[in-house]
């Protein structure tokens, strides 16, 4: 006998709902997670009317959900209907803060996408506004129009609430915050919206690292007022280490970094406490190196430029060969080519370097050259230099026992 | 479908809406409607309370209303149509037409033995069929 209308429709709905629950359990094995509310469901009708969506259905029916599970996920969301978009921003979101503690990569994943889907929303513009009129009347509409910026918050929130813990919901907020352009890509947006949400994912993000910086910074400085030594506060500031982790390496925690370091380094200096200055040092390696590699990539952000070549400095001084500190202090010199103390370590390096070259019995051509066209850069970089003087006088005897024609000729 | 007595928590519980299997698009006199049914039908007092609060939070606060309906899955899934029509007590589903027919009723053998004569009965010696209550729908 067939089916009646209103028969058929039972049967695809009931359809619908079972292939919705296979399909967050295939998106959530083996987790065994809830499914979201039957009313999810109406996605996969909406899926299944798309090209290709009949085919997804039946193999989803066939226990097969990788079809419908990668219509789910095209590159652009651009002329998806607002209906499927809303669908898929709850569904991602959901997917999202399910698998916060469990799967975070896959949990950042997901609200990227869900995140992509209400900027698609907004850049839709009536959908959303629709409803607020129908829902709440016409003074909602302003909420609906703010809604993918409110998400966005939502996201800031969440890290900043995190920024003491610094738990594992508050990176995942952080690292979907820091693929809001990602986000923007996908869902296809103006540029103005896509500058909006772009500009407050970066201050959220900012002000939640901020917030978790801050704390360690002021127990540094607090302790560096009531007159702690320098490696007990370099211990104190290690603590931005693990915020550094927790915010998938953020800059603003390595020029705190290199801004911190430096008072203690400078003590050590001072104090000629080479021991002290390496083990100050040593735990914020990655972290100066992070830095360094952002300037040398962008010599734009060159107000972080001299905090880092002071630091950068300040290794090459506790580095045990001449050959390291000259690679040290190029490092240096490339992070902030006018760093004065960068130069003057550096002129004192390669005259080091030129003097125990000419320091043997029997001084080639060769070798008097290369030492000459050391003493030579020295005196560009820091003709001040107090190494210059005896340098110099050592090329010189170099070059009279080897006699005229044979320094030209090699 | 959860069941209609309880205050619905469990998988949905974030989102009113979801919870109590409300359509937001009904409007506060849908969402009341529908809560008064639950508050009816709830076993305790603190589920009451629970729903009354979901009411308050959903009707007299238009932007959490919103709020909460934005987050909450649009109804786009086929619709249900009408339930196959019940037996209405003047008209037999059409199986049952034929055996209903006027000349089974009086059938001629059957008023032979009542000592009648076709025309004599003015109503049907039996209940209709469409009349059993275990036929109706």
């Amino acid at each position: 006998m067939p089916l009646r209308t209103e028969d058929e429709a039972l049967l695809l709905r009931l359809e619908d709902e079972e292939i919705l629950r296979g399909l967050f359990g295939f998106d959530t094995a083996p987790l065994g997670l809830p499914p979201p509310h039957p009313r999810a469901a109406g996605m996969i009708r909406l899926l299944s009317r798309m090209p290709g969506g009949g085919e997804a259905r039946d193999r989803a029916l066939a226990l097969d959900f990788r079809a419908l599970a990668s219509m789910m996920r095209p590159e652009t969301l651009t002329g998806l209907a607002p209906e499927l978009l809303h669908h898929l921003a709850l569904y991602f979101g959901r997917l999202g803060a399910l698998l916060t503690e469990r799967s975070p990569n896959v949990a950042v994943g997901a609200i990227v996408r869900a995140n992509a889907a209400w900027l698609a929303l907004e850049e839709e513009g009536k959908y959303l506004s629709n409803i607020a009129t129908t829902i709440a009347g016409a003074d909602a509409t302003r909420v609906a129009a703010h809604f993918a910026m409110d998400r966005i918050d939502e996201l800031g929130g969440v890290a900043e609430a995190a920024s003491t813990t610094l738990d594992q919901a508050g990176q995942v907020a952080l690292r979907a915050l820091a693929s809001v352009p990602t986000s923007c890509l996908s869902a296809g947006v103006s540029q103005a919206i896509e500058r909006r949400a772009v500009a407050r994912a970066r201050a959220r993000r900012g002000s939640a690292v901020d917030l978790a910086v801050e704390r360690v910074r002021r127990a540094v400085l607090t302790m560096a007022s009531d007159g702690a030594p320098a490696n007990a506060r370099a211990t104190e500031l290690e603590k931005v280490i693990h915020v550094w982790a927790w915010s998938d390496k953020d800059e603003l925690v390595e020029q705190v970094v290199a801004e911190e370091l430096q008072p203690i380094g400078w003590e050590l200096y001072h104090a000629a406490n080479w021991d002290g200055l390496r083990r100050a040092l040593a735990p914020f390696r990655a972290v100066i190196d992070s830095l360094a590699a952002r300037i040398e990539r962008n010599p734009d952000k060159i107000a972080y430029a001299a905090g880092c070549a002071e630091i950068l400095m300040f290794t090459s001084e506790t580095e045990s060969t001449i050959e390291k500190q000259i690679a040290a202090g190029e490092r240096t010199l490339r992070v902030c080519p006018t760093h004065r103390n960068g130069r003057l370590v550096m002129a004192s390096y390669l005259c080091d370097k030129a003097t125990r070259s000419l320091d043997v019995p029997w001084v080639t051509g060769e070798v008097a050259r290369t030492a000459e066209a050391l003493v030579a850069r020295a005196e560009q970089l820091y003709p001040a230099s107090k190494s210059l003087p005896e340098a110099r006088e050592r090329l010189e005897a170099a070059k009279a026992r080897l006699g005229r024609a044979f320094w030209g000729t090699g | 479908m959860k069941p209609r007595g309880g205050d619905g928590q469990g998988d949905h519980a974030e989102n009113p809406f979801e919870r109590y299997d409300v359509d937001p698009r009904e409007g506060p006199a849908g969402i009341t409607r529908v809560l008064r049914e639950r508050i009816e039908a709830a076993p305790d007092e603190a589920t009451r309370d629970r729903i009354r609060a979901a009411w308050e939070e959903l009707t007299m606060h238009p932007e959490r209303r919103l709020r909460a309906a934005l987050l909450a899955h649009p109804e786009t899934r086929a619709p249900i149509g009408l339930p196959p029509p019940a037996a209405r007590a003047d008209a037999s589903p059409p199986v049952f037409a034929e055996l209903e027919d006027e000349a089974l009723l009086y059938a001629p053998e059957l008023l032979a033995l009542a000592g009648l004569e076709p025309g004599d009965a003015a109503e049907p010696a039996m209940p209709r069929l469409s009349d059993d209550p275990h036929l109706r729908g």
